[in-house]
């Protein structure tokens, strides 16, 4: 059956309505974020001191920590900095389905390196995850968020292992925010690979190699969420009220940033954060990709140890905008699209692997399984009209 | 790939047959050119080239509207991504037993064949062989520029011919056109016309 677009059609009609009011509400709270991030903008040391005790009173707030630049500092792209050498990874995975004749997940992720004057690299690891690989320690079968972590993990595995051999300056890519956001916090696989995770990153940092973590289209508020605690009374910061919602950064630096501008570099601070500690604290910074009149924010999330020094913000910055030229109005970083498009696994190839390994069952003896009655149900051809 | 291969074969059919090959091998081939497909026993089957498709897809078209495309992009494209260019020729003949045939050939070759491109040497043989048959099977064609693909073809085999002593080839393949287009003036003059443009002379 379709959708009841009867039923839907009211519930548009009824959210259409609300749009005028809501848009107003907006308007109102853009001015005030605007105002405060005018007021505030070179009251840095302020509102450091009011960020940490904020989070004194709690813990669990996402917000930015503002450094020694005010709010408001725009950097121009440096072209002078020499590109460096660029890696990125990204990875995509097939979960395991209970309802296929045999139960597989695969781990796939895709590697681009590009120098200039050189030739291209294109490389992909494959992890097939079969029988005693789709459980974990406590028996029970991976799911989404598990094979997610793992894929993150492996995608900087694969970074640190593919520039081991570098002789030149690098800069590993990632899609992304370089923080874990996995729903598995207390389980002991989630500490495991976020053990393996912070490992990684540290051998990052000895060999000071640069690495971000590009957000497209970053519905992230932490600054908005820094003005907040200021006009929110002490004793209310624990009860998570948000007066300012709705209006994200992004909509901020759009006003504030040029074509090709950064903004000051923030610190990160969420609950899953502060296990990044030293050389691994994360910062951010966004920065214009768009072009006149059509600002196109990206939050860019850097290691400390890239953030200490403004020389190395600018290299990624320009390596950044230079990587987003090349895919014309819709600026994105090529190189990330392209390790997005080496390492995606299609649906076909899924039932491709599948085939293999009911072919690989059959000749050890194996039954090849059987998929499931449901399944195969759903399998079967959609209505049609008549005659066709 | 060794030298001459060009690319696999994706699909063909009685007459004809579609080759993919990557755009980084994309120097060797031209129109007109003489291609082999090689089958077990010595049976190979002959083409000649008549149309190379480039396709683009979502990304390319992206990518030209940047104001500059940066070199190693370019070179990304063209080594990695799986975008094949097609080429297309049509049979038009076979060696079977060590002879050789203007006849299309008895089956088709099958998907993923290696498509290799005939040296000077080999396309001597086919075209001296018989009394120029073949052309009866470009002459057909009606889904491609026939008077361009023959001039162009006659213009390489021409070349071969030369190169390996036989300069009166080109005359006879001329007589031999006119002849099988006496009825067909309108195709014998553009013929003629692409003919003229490839500047041959006899001596040539």
């Amino acid at each position: 059956m379709p959708v009841n677009y009867q039923q839907i059609r009211s519930a548009i009609r009824a959210a259409g309505q609300q749009m005028p009011q809501y848009a107003l509400k907006m308007k109102e709270r853009r001015k005030e974020v605007m105002r405060l991030f005018g007021e505030y903008a070179h009251q840095t040391a302020i509102l450091g001191e009011r960020a940490e005790r904020a989070l004194e009173l709690n813990g669990d707030l996402r917000l930015a920590i503002p450094g020694i630049q005010s709010l408001n500092t725009h950097i121009p792209e440096d072209t002078t900095r020499p590109v460096p050498v660029l890696w990125a990874a990204d990875g995509s995975q097939i979960i395991p389905d209970g309802h296929l004749a045999l139960q597989f997940g695969v781990i796939n992720v895709g590697l681009i390196r590009l120098a200039a004057g050189e030739t291209p690299l294109q490389s992909i690891e494959s992890q097939l995850l079969f029988a005693d690989d789709l459980y974990d320690e406590q028996g029970r079968r991976l799911g989404e968020e598990s094979i997610a972590l793992r894929r993150d993990s492996k995608e900087r595995t694969a970074l640190l292992q593919a520039t081991s051999a570098e002789n030149s300056p690098a800069l590993t890519l990632t899609d992304g925010p370089l923080e874990l956001f996995r729903d598995l916090r207390t389980s002991s696989e989630y500490q495991q690979e976020l053990q393996n995770y912070l490992s990684i990153l540290s051998q990052m940092s000895e060999r000071r190699l640069l690495t971000a973590g590009y957000v497209d289209k970053p519905r992230s508020d932490l600054v908005v969420r820094l003005l907040e605690v200021l006009i929110t009374p002490e004793q209310d910061i624990s009860k998570n009220q948000r007066p300012l919602a709705g209006i994200g950064d992004a909509e901020i630096f759009a006003t504030l940033l040029q074509p090709g501008e950064r903004s000051a570099s923030f610190g990160l601070q969420s609950p899953s954060t502060r296990l990044f500690q030293g050389d691994l604290a994360l910062h951010f910074f966004y920065l214009n990709v768009g072009r006149a009149n059509n600002a196109q924010i990206a939050r860019v999330e850097i290691p400390a140890w890239v953030a200490k020094t403004e020389t190395a913000i600018n290299t990624v910055q320009h390596a950044l905008l230079a990587q987003c030229r090349q895919m014309g109005s819709k600026a994105y970083p090529y190189i990330l699209h392209r390790a997005h498009e080496t390492a995606m696994v299609s649906f076909d190839e899924r039932n491709q692997l599948l085939n293999l390994l009911q072919i690989e069952m059959l000749n050890q003896g194996q039954p090849p399984g059987e998929t499931s009655n449901k399944q195969q149900a759903k399998n079967l051809p959609g209505k049609t009209r008549f005659g066709q | 790939m060794n030298n001459d291969q060009i690319g696999y074969l994706l699909r063909a059919s009685t007459s004809g047959a579609v080759a993919g090959c990557r755009v980084a091998e994309l120097e060797q081939p031209h129109l007109g050119c003489m291609l082999r497909i090689p089958q077990a026993h010595g049976y190979q089957v002959y083409g000649i080239l008549y149309d190379m498709h480039i396709d683009d897809d979502g990304l390319v078209r992206q990518l030209v509207t940047a104001e500059s495309i940066s070199p190693e992009v370019i070179a990304d494209n063209r080594l990695h991504r799986s975008v094949p260019v097609e080429i297309s020729m049509i049979f038009v003949g076979y060696l079977q037993n060590g002879q050789i045939f203007h006849l299309l050939p008895p089956r088709p070759p099958l998907t993923l064949e290696d498509v290799f491109l005939c040296s000077a040497a080999e396309m001597c043989t086919f075209t001296a062989s018989g009394h120029f048959g073949y052309f009866r099977h470009i002459l057909r064609g009606s889904d491609f520029p026939v008077a361009e693909i023959l001039a162009s073809h006659l213009r390489q085999a021409a070349l071969a011919q030369h190169q390996h002593g036989d300069t009166a080839w080109i005359n006879d393949a001329t007589q031999e056109l006119i002849t099988l287009l006496r009825d067909d003036y309108p195709t014998l003059m553009n013929v003629l016309s692409a003919l003229a443009d490839t500047q041959l002379t006899p001596q040539e």
